[in-house]
């Protein structure tokens, strides 16, 4: 038996546990001492979490296996057992924990980074009155994330998915007086809920085709990513099914990672304090959804749309927050686009579907949790500095002031930028090469996947179409890996441009810091520190493909199967030194157009500000100018002469049209003008505007219609039939009149009445 | 003193009660003697809960007490006769958890005639677990029609400004259905009584289960299967309250005093889906067979239906009820699955909805007492001042959007899962894309369920700090408010960790009932199979 499995489960517990004392203890005991229940848990955590990587590393398994997992079950936290004939479903989910690889990671990661979180949040948080209540959230979250990337099932995963989304909530509305902070955890919240809909749909449809939602083999049952399945070559779904399965966890894994088009959370997730935005919404909790594909890899291996799909959505992203970044005034706003961007690299690679290229995507979360945590917890310090003003235009010059938080935020940015050999060049570096080579060589790719799996028909089925097909897909790699390196570029760009703006030029400092305005505390120094080691020399584990962090990542079980493929990334050895010089060449580039613009005096800056405005465009979106255009062609004295002859109104007329055809006609200039690519950057591509017209809005005006018809229409019919007796009951009423004569009129008439209709239908 | 007299001293106690109560003058000797009654009721109805829980996972029932009512000469038998089986177990339980709640919210609030209203209060309590435990045909009745009077007593005269209007509607809305149900019933216990050995004229269900059981309605009259099941269908649609015949619901609650919202909720609404479960379902599995696509319709277009016009509600109370149309929809969406998964689903979803919902009025009601508003752009900012009240409806507002790790996700996902096995494996060819689109709007609700909620949310208890006579005063919940709801939020995460402990309990008696509809369906492995290798076609080979 693999004893650290009884290890494993405190992991996620001290911190469960130090969660619960501090609810209980923190209001009235512990007070300023609220820190330490979670410290000491989540330290321990780590401490463990190491001893359990060192465990599973021992155990990796010789070439060629499948890799190494291991798992515990604790109890059963629901069963439904079927009827024995077959006729009922049954249905299980066991709370059972794993450890391999992959997971061990995870764990080694999340807890170190937030036992550095939460060492800077004792400084950070100090005065606060729910100081208490903070950590308690944290160290739930911790429990949740820890349980997150130890569950062994698909419905255990979401279990946490959405546990971590309620820490998020919390958190981000930790402010709560602060009305912005409570909107940004609403909307966290459903738009996660959006992409909530299509994990449980997701989960429910695995679970109707694969009759389980373990990922490990059972005596009853093969697991979804089991050996059984990964070795005996069980079938995955393909076709339909398979596709809508894949695409539904990638709805979900966009919705917490904040992809396009779910991506609007995470910016205004900004209005949390500082410390849960390095920890939740940039190193971890937002990397659920790239752990989430990375993990369920075999899945989208079988449908290669999907695949692709994964690609384009991060690529996409990728580009598309990277531009918004740009024009940011936000020290955290921009760090929050630079995540979405960042994960959308990730997308990027795991949507080759090469073994390389998954793991190329987990290296980059590895490394980008430490420089982006970095990189949070230094505007964290600046914030803290400046009297929790986070806008770059109220402040700058800090580097004088602040040299600890200058020179980590330094060296945040320069990984973050792709800088040899800081952490992030590695991992950006081989997500570029694992892009590039999908360009490269369309076969060679699929004999990878015939190896995989020599006898599924859907590989068969490219294989006849194969040049079609593969080349429209190598083409596309072509671009995306074109945009990567635009998105490395402006990367670069916006990175040292918040950088500039922050710590360089003249020294302002904002009245809300008053005496404030010194370096951080030791407390929250030293977590800058040990992450701007780390962001420098973390990147080696995964220098060599072959050894180190990919290696040891490639014994996942579900990606261990992707490496008995051959290793084609070896062939093409000599175009990757240019992708890396390439890269590196684009990143200083970056900065040096941002030193260029940024450093010294800004003039240069206006000047292209103005220009990606359109000012100049300004006049055609303005009526009056429009209106202008007629008397400007000489209809003045048109309209004279026609007044005179008693006809104005045609030439009013004619006026209005005209105005009208040249306003059609000026439609790019004006239209130019206002969605200007600055405009496009600044407005955020106007996503959110757009989700409020299009999407909210409607369902609001949809629901007071529903509304008035449930009061009018629903209710008014029940009202009327429970008026009918009455009102019939009142016809009838009249005739009682108790008038004799009235009565014996009626007996005749009512008499006459009958004979005749007898008569009359007698016949008949 | 056995299990069996607990269980009837249990269901008989609050009748005892509330004649104590209503001669109680002055209103503090009338709350003490409700809430006495109401901690012994819950004591006795523990006792029969833990002993009887070994019962019930054999498959067995407890037994209460099982007296004639008429003389055997009479030709007639009618009997009060009491049991429990898996479906009834919870909602038992639940009935007297409640009355805590509800006698403990009422404290304060009640000033006028207390002893009459305790009193009410408590015949309700004895309707609730009565209706749960009869095992008789006319006792079942009598209980349901007795759950009605003093209900609407509560709103007519402890109610709000439309009281009187409420009540009248809630009552003819809810007894114009009950009485096609009585009809319904009654030609159930006809029908059983004429192919049987005509000697006595039999109302115990089980015997009525049995007959049935053996000469089913539908083998001989079809139509007429089909008449009684829309006989009973109204009676139960309307207590659910099944879209589109929810309308007294908001009424009622609205105008409702916190306690009767509390019970309301919690567990007259409840009546409804069990009624379903006890009667039509296992009796009428033909008429079941035929109705279930339209009524999964109705109740896939409740949920969205409630929880949009939810999102709208400036009024606390009537967006909590509409919040409960679309929780019921799930209720009836994993009866009318009609497998074990759904049926289990459905049964732990009333339970659920009971407490979450349960609760979330009484919060409600607390924020009545201390603001005297309903609306919520008149409050704002509570957390502040109001941490308890703040946790705890944070806490009933996650269970109730159905957040995994508490109670609402284990209900809804199981539905979930039997609905969806409904619509992809089981479902009729010719109806199977409407029952799969059914599925996927059902489960859109649980993004729009979110959304209101965190809206109410957000706009009670963040932002600015606003109450509608300023911020003086306002005090957290006290010693007795919190009592009132710690039981629940315990049950939240217990049932949220926990279900299978709950949901172990509810299974034999379900599949017991789901056993008469299968029999009924002609041959249902050859249709599984169909539907299984259409499946597979999908998949690579």
């Amino acid at each position: 038996m693999f004893e650290p499995l009884n290890l494993l489960i405190l992991v996620p517990g001290l911190p469960l546990f130090a969660a619960i004392v501090t609810a209980v203890l923190g209001p009235r005991l512990l007070r300023h001492r609220s820190h330490w229940p979670a410290l000491l848990a989540i330290g321990g955590s780590f401490l463990i979490s190491c001893l359990l990587l060192q465990q599973v590393s021992q155990r990796l398994p010789a070439e060629g296996a499948v890799g190494v997992e291991e798992w515990t079950t604790f109890y059963t936290w629901l069963a439904v057992p079927g009827d024995g004939n077959g006729n009922t479903a049954s249905f299980l989910m066991d709370v059972t924990l794993r450890l391999d690889p992959l997971t061990s990671i995870m764990l080694v990661m999340v807890t170190f980074i937030a036992f550095l979180v939460v060492l800077f949040s004792i400084g950070y948080m100090h005065d606060d009155p729910g100081y208490w209540r903070f950590f308690a959230y944290v160290s739930l979250f911790v429990f949740s994330m820890a349980m997150l990337v130890t569950a062994s099932n698909y419905l255990l995963l979401f279990v946490f998915w959405e546990a971590v989304g309620v820490c998020s909530y919390l958190l981000i509305g930790f402010w709560y007086k602060k009305p912005s902070a409570a909107a940004a955890g609403m909307k966290a919240f459903l738009v996660n809920r959006v992409g909530d809909f299509g994990l449980t749909l997701a989960i429910l449809l695995m679970w109707l085709n694969y009759g389980t939602l373990n990922f490990h083999d059972t005596d009853a049952v093969a697991g979804i990513l089991g050996q059984q399945r990964l070795t005996d070559q069980l079938p995955y779904l393909g076709g339909g099914i398979g596709l809508a399965i894949c695409l539904l966890l990638l709805l979900g894994a966009c919705g917490k990672s904040a992809q396009f088009p779910l991506h609007v959370w995470l910016p205004d997730a900004m209005e949390g304090p500082t410390p849960v935005s390095a920890l939740i919404h940039a190193a971890t909790m937002v990397t659920a959804g790239v752990y989430l594909v990375t993990r369920s890899s075999p899945l989208f291996f079988a449908v290669p749309s999907a695949q692709l799909t994964v690609s384009l959505v991060g690529g996409g992203t990728a580009l598309m927050a990277a531009l918004i970044a740009l024009t940011q005034n936000d020290l955290k706003r921009v760090l929050a686009y630079s995540t979405v961007s960042q994960l959308g690299y990730m997308f990027l690679s795991l949507g080759t579907g090469s073994l390389s290229g998954i793991i190329a995507g987990m290296f980059h979360l590895f490394t980008h949790a430490f420089f982006k945590a970095l990189l949070f917890l230094g505007s964290g310090s600046v914030m803290h500095a400046m009297g929790h003003v986070i806008d770059m235009r109220r402040f700058g010059g800090l580097r004088h002031v602040m040299p600890i938080t200058h020179a980590t935020f330094a060296v945040g940015c320069l990984a973050l930028s792709g800088i040899f050999p800081l952490a992030g060049f590695w991992s950006k570096d081989a997500i570029l090469v694992a892009v590039h080579d999908e360009g490269l060589v369309p076969h060679a790719e699929m004999t990878s996947e015939v190896a995989y799996r020599p006898d599924a028909t859907f590989d068969i089925a490219i294989g006849h179409a194969a040049s079609d097909t593969d080349n429209v897909r190598a083409t596309i790699f072509i671009w995306l890996y074109r945009t990567a390196l635009i998105t490395a570029f402006l990367t670069a760009f916006y990175t040292f441009r918040a950088f500039f703006l922050t710590f360089y030029g003249k020294m302002v400092i904002p009245e809300e810091a008053g005496h404030h305005a010194h370096e951080s505390p030791p407390s929250m120094a030293w977590p800058l520190l040990v992450l701007a080691v780390c962001s420098v020399v973390i990147g080696l584990v995964g220098a060599n493909a072959n050894s180190g962090l990919p290696a040891f990542l490639a014994k996942t079980p579900s990606l261990a199967v992707l490496a008995l493929g051959p290793d084609e990334a070896a062939g093409h050895a000599s175009s990757h030194t240019m992708i890396a010089v390439t890269s590196t060449a684009v990143a200083c580039s970056g900065i040096a157009l941002a030193a260029f613009l940024y450093l010294g005096r800004r003039d240069e800056v206006d000047l292209l500000g103005q220009f990606l405005q359109m000012k100049w465009l300004e006049q055609t979106a303005d009526l009056r100018w429009l209106d202008g255009i007629g008397y400007r062609l000489g209809l003045p004295a048109l309209v004279k002469v026609a007044e005179r002859c008693g006809c104005g109104w045609i030439t009013r007329f004619f006026g209005t049209v005209i105005t009208l055809v040249v306003s059609v006609l000026l439609s790019p200039l004006w239209l130019g003008y206002y969605i200007s690519p600055y405009r496009l950057s600044a407005g955020k591509f106007f996503i959110d505007e757009l989700y409020q017209w299009f999407v909210v809005l409607p369902i609001l005006k949809f629901s007071e219609f529903l509304y008035a018809v449930d009061r009018m229409l629903v209710d008014g019919m029940v009202n009327l039939t429970g008026r009918l007796p009455r009102d019939l009951g009142g016809i009838v009423r009249r005739s009682q009149t108790g008038v004799v004569p009235f009565y014996g009129l009626s007996l005749i008439l009512g008499t006459l009445v009958i004979y005749l209709f007898s008569v009359l239908f007698a016949r008949s | 003193m056995s299990l069996a007299d607990c269980f009837t001293i249990s269901v008989l106690l609050p009748i005892v009660g509330a004649l104590i109560a209503v001669m109680c003058t002055n209103r503090s000797m009338a709350r003490w003697v409700a809430l006495g009654t109401s901690v012994v009721t819950l004591a006795f109805v523990m006792l029969v809960v833990v002993q009887g829980r070994s019962t019930i996972l054999s498959g067995a029932m407890i037994e209460g007490a099982n007296v004639s009512w008429s003389g055997s000469a009479s030709g007639w038998d009618i009997r009060f006769s009491l049991g429990l089986d898996g479906i009834s177990y919870w909602l038992y339980a639940l009935s007297a958890v409640l009355m805590m709640t509800s006698v403990l919210v009422s404290w304060e609030a009640i000033d006028d005639r207390p002893g009459l209203f305790y009193c009410m209060l408590l015949l309700l309590e004895s309707g609730c677990l009565g209706v749960f435990s009869a095992r008789d045909v006319i006792l079942f009745y009598v209980f349901f029609e007795f759950t009605l009077i003093p209900l609407f007593f509560l709103i007519g005269i402890w109610g709000s400004e439309e009281r009187r209007y409420a009540a009248v509607k809630f009552f003819l809305f809810t007894l114009t259905g009950s009485v096609l149900t009585f009809l319904g019933l009654l030609s159930l216990v006809l029908w059983a009584h004429t192919h049987g050995d005509g000697q006595v004229l039999s109302f115990s269900m089980a015997y009525v289960e049995q007959q049935l059981a053996a000469y089913p309605i539908y083998a001989t009259h079809p139509q007429l299967e089909l008449w009684v099941f829309l006989a009973l269908f109204a009676g139960f649609a309307i207590k659910v309250p099944l879209f589109p015949l929810h309308t007294w619901l908001p009424l009622a609650h609205v105008q409702a005093p916190t306690a009767g919202s509390v019970f309301l909720a919690g567990i007259l609404l409840k009546i409804g889906t069990y009624g379903f479960l006890r009667f039509s379902l296992p009796l009428l599995p033909q008429a079941s067979l035929i109705c279930f696509p339209w009524i999964l319709i109705l109740a896939a277009v409740g949920i969205v239906y409630g929880a949009l016009v939810a999102l709208i509600q400036e009024d606390m109370k009537r967006l909590v009820a509409y919040s409960s149309v679309s929780h019921l929809g799930y209720c009836m969406l994993g009866l009318f699955a009609m497998n074990s998964i759904g049926l289990q689903g459905s049964v732990l979803q009333m339970v659920n909805h009971g407490i979450s919902t349960g609760a979330l009025f009484a919060l409600i009601g607390m924020a009545y007492e201390r603001f005297h508003t309903r609306r919520i752009d008149q409050l704002g900012g509570l957390a502040g001042p109001m941490p308890w009240f703040a946790f705890f409806l944070i806490l009933f507002t996650f269970s109730s959007v159905g957040v995994p790790g508490l109670n609402g996700f284990a209900g809804e996902f199981l539905v979930l899962v039997g609905m969806f096995y409904r619509g992809w494996v089981e479902a009729p060819a010719e109806v199977a894309w409407m029952l799969r689109l059914v599925s996927i709007v059902a489960l859109l609700g649980v993004i729009l369920g979110a959304w209101y909620m965190l809206w109410f949310v957000r706009r009670v208890l963040f932002g600015e700090l606003r109450t509608p006579h300023g911020i003086d005063g306002i005090g957290d919940l006290n010693w007795r408010e919190i009592a009132a709801l710690a039981p629940l939020a315990v049950l939240v995460v217990w049932i949220g960790v926990m279900p299978n402990w709950f949901v172990q309990v509810i299974a034999p008696s379900v599949n017991g009932q789901l056993r008469h509809l299968e029999a009924s369906v002609s041959s249902p492995a050859d249709d599984h199979q169909a539907t299984v290798l259409h499946l597979a076609e999908d998949r690579v080979p």
